[in-house]
């Protein structure tokens, strides 16, 4: 492709990309049902959480089963910090990835010491295990009865606008989409820095990339503790927006659905598990009547998917328009 | 007793690692629905507790061979990570199809005996003693099967070298198929053993996994005699745990240990390195 080929497909997509943004603020002004805003809040803060997992399973090729416990944490963090603590969400909710992370970064350094089938069985157990925490913890966390009552982000002022509250979907829409946002410049910034070309050494051939001179181990633990950071500001949002808060948030299920999220949208891209995020809650909604036999169906849309469409709906769509097969790096 | 059902839920496990190369996450869902089959033999069909435990086992065994063939054989010569997530599914389906058929509710049927029997001095059920010496009593099959016959031969060259073994002629398809059977059968024996003691409910296998991939890590993957030893070493840790310690954070301190386990020795404390 020639330089200006180039140009033009970069202002081909800025205006795509402005299309969009315009699309998705418009929303709310025109669906007017709580119910749909509501799944699309969903939507976002699932996005989020399988960005997150994307992050270190598509680019590092870790299969991390424990990314639902980290939500999960970030969203007991931020809730406990504001209901016990009596701090703002803007203050906890910091607090809390933070607190994610660095329980990523310490736990992350024993597991990620593990290659090949350990990873993923160390980090189910360490799922498992922190989610019994949650559960039995009882003066702490309410242990199976749950969180109640946990406040919705504190109104902002802005100069112009006045106070901006979180009371309403819509402003939850807003509030969501831009921290939507936000993970996707920290993991665009990140992947198509010089880190993110290690991380896609070390997913293909991590004795190779070690060879090469790369800190795989290094690598690794930053790449899995942003990823959990991420996690948990899915988890903290969650927190907010519902406002209470069960241990079966942490559980090794809620983990399964944001690994569904991100296979079924397409793993090692970018736009992927986005897709996957938005298309899936819709689904689950489509197939509300079907009661318990709805996981099921997910679980046979999560292997067939495997077997036939191994990079998800993106792959597909790749198939379909004849693309020679590359990853985005 | 609790040693014995994690022995052989973490044998079942293990012989399937070693001859797929897969780390089955459905283990411990195949290990409740060989409790519920029980469940059904003794309650809707009246069978007595024995024959519950062999139908629920032939069933299991059955389950095993087709879920292989299935669900798990197009992905051999694919990327690893695709078999973990196809596990992953295999877990919502068959849990979830429990949960919608079953409900939430636990249930529990009655051993063959109720007694209370007293050896040196301590009391215990005649159930945990049918629990041990069973389990025992399975490990050894399993043991002579493997080693004394032609087919637990052939089992264990495939094992050993998936290659080398379809030189020699053996289907290693079949062996997979076979081996993917005898071990959730194994999970099914385990499960309808410790049945009358704890509940059946759907979830009764998330525990019980989650404690047998422990296992087989501690033990060293795809290596039997690990399994057996690491499945008595977690259950005595675990009760150990449980009385002196604490009851509430028992599954963190032991996944705890094995966090730190696998941050000294990788490969487990009888595994062989891995690549």
């Amino acid at each position: 492709m020639d330089e200006g080929g180039k140009v033009m497909g970069k202002k081909k997509k800025a205006i795509i990309l402005c299309i969009l943004i315009v699309i998705i603020l418009s929303i709310p002004q025109i669906v007017k049902d709580e119910y749909y805003l509501h799944i699309f809040v969903m939507s976002g803060i699932w996005i989020i959480s399988a960005l997150s997992l994307n992050l270190i399973l598509g680019y590092a090729g870790q299969l991390n089963l424990a990314q639902g416990t980290f939500f999960g944490i970030g969203a007991y963090a931020t809730g406990l910090l504001m209901q016990k603590m009596g701090l703002s969400f803007w203050v906890a909710l910091p607090l809390g990835c933070l607190l994610t992370a660095v329980i990523g970064f310490i736990t992350g350094l024993p597991t990620l010491r593990t290659r090949g089938h350990y990873f993923p069985i160390a980090t189910m157990c360490l799922g498992i295990a922190i989610y019994y925490v949650i559960a039995r913890w009882d003066d702490v966390t309410g242990g199976a009865r749950g969180l109640f009552g946990l406040p919705r982000p504190d109104p902002i002022n802005l100069p112009v606008l006045g106070a901006l509250s979180f009371e309403s979907t819509q402003n939850c829409y807003y509030l969501v989409f831009f921290f939507v946002c936000l993970t996707i410049l920290i993991i665009y910034r990140l992947i198509s820095s010089l880190s993110g070309k290690r991380l896609i050494a070390i997913r293909g051939n991590e004795d190779l990339a070690q060879a090469l001179g790369i800190n795989t181990m290094r690598d690794k633990v930053i790449c899995f503790t942003i990823s959990t950071l991420l996690a948990g500001l899915a988890g903290g949002i969650f927190a907010s927006y519902m406002g209470s808060l069960m241990a079966e948030n942490a559980h090794f299920v809620t983990s399964f659905e944001i690994l569904l999220n991100v296979m079924i949208g397409g793993v090692g891209t970018l736009i992927g598990p986005i897709i996957g995020a938005i298309f899936l809650p819709i689904l689950s909604e489509e197939l509300h009547f079907l009661g318990g036999w709805r996981l099921v169906v997910y679980g046979i849309i999560l292997i067939l998917t495997i077997r036939f469409l191994p990079f998800g709906i993106v792959g597909g769509v790749r198939i379909l328009l004849g693309e020679r097969f590359k990853k985005e790096g | 007793m609790l040693g014995s059902v994690y022995a052989m839920v973490a044998l079942g496990l293990t012989l399937i690692y070693g001859i797929l190369n897969v780390p089955n996450f459905a283990h411990g869902t195949l290990y409740m629905i060989g409790a519920y089959f029980a469940y059904f033999a003794i309650v809707s069909f009246g069978a007595s507790y024995w024959v519950a435990l062999f139908v629920s086992m032939a069933l299991l065994f059955v389950a095993g061979i087709l879920l292989e063939r299935i669900v798990f054989r197009p992905f051999y010569d694919k990327p690893l990570i695709n078999s973990f997530i196809v596990a992953v599914g295999l877990i919502l389906v068959l849990e979830n199809t429990a949960l919608s058929l079953w409900g939430p509710e636990f249930r529990q049927f009655s051993g063959p005996s109720e007694k209370v029997i007293k050896i040196m001095g301590v009391m215990i059920t005649m159930q945990r003693v049918i629990v041990i010496l069973t389990a025992a009593v399975m490990i050894w099959l399993v043991h002579l099967f493997i080693k004394k016959t032609r087919l637990g031969a052939a089992i264990e060259a495939t094992s050993q070298n998936p290659d080398g073994a379809l030189l020699m002629g053996i289907n290693i398809s079949h062996m997979r198929g076979i081996t993917f059977g005898i071990g959730t059968a194994l999970a099914a024996v385990a499960a309808v053993l410790v049945a009358p003691i704890l509940l059946i409910y759907p979830a009764m296998g998330h525990t019980v996994i989650g404690m047998a991939f422990v296992i087989i890590i501690v033990g060293g993957m795809g290596s039997f005699i690990g399994a057996v030893l690491g499945g008595y070493i977690i259950g005595l840790l675990e009760t150990i745990v449980t009385s002196y310690v604490t009851n509430f954070f028992t599954e963190a301190i032991i996944f705890g240990l094995l966090v730190i386990l696998l941050a000294v020795k990788p490969t487990g404390l009888f595994g062989k390195s891995h690549g």
